[in-house]
């Protein structure tokens, strides 16, 4: 006789495994919601400090004589020259002119790795040896010409990235091997191209290597954070492969400097700033063009900076004395 | 006041004209105070004045067709109705909202250091991007919660 036959348990156990993938599902809810609330904040966050450094550099800017007047005071004038302005923005202007002056004179001819650096001309203005940094099209149409001439320049700047490895990996041709001899030589090469007499064929008899390449390389993990205000970093050493984390751009030097500078990347290169005196009578006004908002902010912190620590200095200084 | 040369670069100008709609939306400026106060009670030799209304960081956020005679400091954010012609704007703020930054200062606009003012500009400035950021959170949170409840209600 058939009875009815007893399930063991079948459906309460579809059930409970929907309320566990339930339970499961809103625990992944909650943890994605919590980790946005915590991005929106941290934005929010960083938009307050963004705010404060904008009213903090303009007063930076302003500087002492302007902040002690009063609004009303202010409120009378009838032009900035009256209070300055005028002048102190005429200062910056001569001190930039005068540091890129020493520069182009000074270290420039006596320094092949600096020829490679934004420089000016300060008599006729116009802007000489300018270096090819950053934008890919700028650096391929160079790299041709190059390639051509067959010639390793050490005057050049090293743009680092994945494909100054490929000269390790794919020694075909005699022109490949020249290359890569000239890195283990000392000579820091610009690039490596690949030969135009490619042997063919050769991808059929034995699998290609690959290129090297961003997304192939195991997970970098920074050890220093590179964009806190101060820190201290090393040159690229020959033939090392320079992997930008935070995409910032990067100027390898083949000759290590003692000397502290600064380098600012502005429209097509790198201004660099040298510890020489610097005459405001010279200073090239074209160059100032160069400099956008943003690169401005960043020096009027830089400046900031230094001046907090030149403080300390000081401080340090005085108490010894 | 010394004008901004905006013929610069179109850049500099439209970043101008935005710092404008900013420092008119945040009444930074006493004349902008003053504008608000487009139909008021008080003349201006009375204590309660327009000038002296904003003059103490006040701007007008009522309506007098339906007899809302309320206004706000633009620091502190207080809202304060019932003005009567006796009453000094500086000592109801006082008395109402004295953690006030603005109250603290105790001085007008023509007064306070250009430096001070700035410190002003900041702190109110913090305050609008608080208040701009705690709104939208808060709508944020609200559909979130929605849609978690919409999710937990699913039935298999």
């Amino acid at each position: 006789m058939p009875r009815t036959k007893l399930t063991k348990g079948g459906s309460n156990k579809r059930a409970r495994e929907n309320v566990a993938e339930l339970e499961d599902l809103l625990r992944d809810f909650d943890i994605e919601f919590d980790s946005n609330l915590q991005t929106m904040r941290r934005l929010h966050q960083k938009n307050l400090e963004d705010a404060d450094n904008i009213i903090e550099g303009f007063k930076m800017e302003l500087g002492n004589r302007i902040l002690s007047l009063t609004m009303g005071d202010l409120k009378k004038m009838n032009s900035l020259n009256e209070i300055g302005l005028d002048k102190t923005v005429n200062n910056l202007n001569a001190t930039i002119k005068e540091t890129l002056k020493k520069v182009d004179e000074g270290y420039l001819t006596e320094e092949a790795s600096n020829k490679s650096r934004l420089t000016s001309d300060s008599e006729s203005g116009s802007t000489a040896k300018v270096s090819i940094i950053g934008p890919l099209k700028a650096h391929k149409s160079r790299r041709r010409s190059q390639s051509a001439n067959n010639v390793p320049s050490s005057s050049q700047v090293v743009t680092p990235g994945p494909r100054a490895m490929i000269s390790h990996l794919k020694m075909r041709t005699p022109l490949a091997t020249l290359n890569a001899d000239a890195m283990a030589g000392g000579f820091p090469s610009s690039h490596v191209s690949r030969s135009k007499f490619r042997t063919p064929l050769q991808k059929s008899t034995q699998p290609s290597k690959r290129a090297a390449s961003a997304d192939r390389v195991q997970t970098i993990i920074p050890k220093c954070n590179p964009t806190t205000p101060i820190s201290i970093l090393r040159h690229a050493r020959v033939g090392e492969v320079a992997f930008s984390v935070t995409g910032s751009p990067i100027v390898p030097t083949s000759v290590v400097e003692s000397t502290a500078n600064v380098n600012i990347p502005v429209a097509n290169g790198i201004l660099s700033i040298r510890p020489q005196n610097l005459d405001p009578s010279t200073l090239n006004t074209s160059l100032l063009d160069k400099f956008d908002n943003g690169t401005i902010d960043h020096l009027r912190k830089l400046k900031a900076n230094l001046d907090t620590l030149m403080a300390k200095f000081e401080e340090k200084n005085n108490a010894r004395h | 006041m010394p004008s901004l040369d905006k013929t610069n670069s179109s850049n500099i100008s439209t970043g101008l004209e935005k710092l404008e709609t900013l420092l008119k939306t945040l009444k930074l400026f006493e004349e902008d105070r003053v504008k608000t106060f487009e139909d008021w009670s008080f003349s201006e030799d009375e204590k309660c004045s327009i000038s002296e209304m904003a003059k103490a960081g006040f701007c007008f956020t009522g309506d007098m067709s339906k007899d809302d005679d309320s206004a706000t400091c633009f620091v502190c954010g207080k809202v304060l109705d019932g003005w009567e012609n006796t009453d000094d704007p500086w000592i109801e703020h006082q008395k109402h909202s004295a953690n006030c930054q603005f109250v603290k200062m105790r001085r007008s606009e023509d007064e306070l250091t250009v430096e001070e003012f700035l410190d002003l500009f900041k702190h109110i400035s913090r305050q609008y991007l608080t208040n701009q950021y705690k709104k939208k959170e808060a709508v944020f949170i609200e559909v979130v919660q929605n849609i978690r409840e919409i999710i937990k209600n699913q039935q298999f």
